[in-house]
């Protein structure tokens, strides 16, 4: 028979593992990357909405249309449009309240909620800021919609672009409702007596 | 906390603890490089976390709190079906007893094979009690009541019992 053996010979076991290489130095390395990355990530979306609205500005300045104004308005309302959604979506989603585990399982849930809540609002905002942008243009500038729907800005954008999103968008919902439904059964496991 | 404070605290923490994070890591990670992927994360949500230690409670209790928290991230990360498995398994229906003519020198490698097959709330509490934590502590990183503590680990302790074998 052999019997399982008392807990201080299983700590005794458990302990002479090999422990990690010791590096120290790659571990600090990696957490000051990562730290720098999430940081820049936000840095590069907040600069690239404005690089996004200085050209229409740009352009705005070149063309002797009037309603070429009108583009920078509707640009800038509508990337704080879709910023002020993504706010919205995001609330209670970057840290958790304290270090309890509850705290984190109540973070990754809100944030999976927040990628299936996402992907119809993204798509809605996807396809309006594509139908606003040629509505303006076609009303304000007499571009005729043939000619839009044929610009190569509405062909990457809008042909190629906006299947390739909606796609994207649902599936990773679809990725993030396995998740939701994983961690809300850990949940309910964590809470038993 | 100033930045080199920070570091200094971070330094120290992860060093005086990193066999013991090693161990809990592996008994999250299906190979070494998972392993220590998975540590390198913990060290990220460490460094990240460090400001908001108010001593509440020990540095190490903090530390293996972070630790679990990250390990649980890590699972749900993984495929769904991967990680319902991983939540689920139950040494009852598992595959049978792990090989016992192993030898001596093997025995922790067998131990850690077992924990590793544990449910998760079985596996949390003995990677804890196997790191010398006492009730209070384990209590503590996992946010249970003590005695919820000493009934997981009950039944731990019989679920390993099953997994490393019993043979006449």
């Amino acid at each position: 028979m052999n019997a399982i053996p008392e807990l201080n010979d299983l700590r005794r076991q458990w302990q002479t593992q090999p422990a990690p290489p010791a590096d120290v130095a790659a571990l600090r390395q990696r957490v000051a990357s990562d730290t720098r990355t999430h940081t820049r990530t936000l840095g590069i979306v907040a600069i690239g909405t404005g690089l996004v609205i200085a050209a229409t500005v740009v352009k705005a300045l070149r063309s002797d249309e009037p309603g070429a104004w009108f583009g920078v308005l509707f640009t800038a309302t509508y990337a704080l449009l879709v910023w002020l959604v993504a706010m919205w979506l995001s609330r209670g989603t970057w840290r958790p309240r304290d270090e309890s585990i509850a705290a984190h399982l109540d973070v990754s849930i809100r944030r999976c909620r927040s990628v299936i809540v996402a992907a119809p609002v993204g798509i809605v905002l996807y396809a309006a800021g594509l139908i606003g942008s040629l509505a303006w243009r076609q009303r304000l500038l007499g571009v005729e919609w043939q000619t839009l729907l044929e610009t190569p800005s509405m062909i990457i954008a809008g042909w190629i672009g906006g299947p390739l999103y909606v796609i994207g968008m649902l599936i990773n919902a679809h990725v993030q409702r396995g998740r939701l439904a994983f961690l809300e059964r850990l949940r309910q496991q964590l809470g038993e007596g | 906390m100033t930045d080199a404070a920070r570091e200094q605290r971070f330094l120290t923490l992860l060093n005086a603890n990193l066999p013991a994070l090693g161990r809990l890591a592996g008994s999250y990670a299906g190979h070494t490089g998972e392993r220590d992927d998975l540590l390198q994360e913990i060290a990220l949500a460490l460094w990240q976390a460090l400001p908001r230690f108010r001593g509440e409670c020990s540095e190490r209790t903090f530390l293996f709190r972070i630790a679990h928290n990250r390990c649980i991230n890590h699972i749900a990360r993984r495929r769904p079906m991967d990680s319902l498995q991983a939540l689920e398994l139950d040494p009852a229906d598992d595959t049978g007893p792990i090989d016992v003519a192993l030898s001596q020198a093997q025995d922790s490698q067998r131990l850690s094979g077992a924990v590793r097959r544990l449910p998760l709330i079985q596996r949390q509490v003995i990677v804890l009690a196997l790191e010398d934590m006492d009730y209070q502590e384990i209590a503590a990183v996992l946010g249970i009541s003590e005695v919820n503590v000493g009934v997981r680990l009950n039944r731990a302790r019989t679920a390993l019992k099953k997994l490393m074998g019993e043979r006449a």
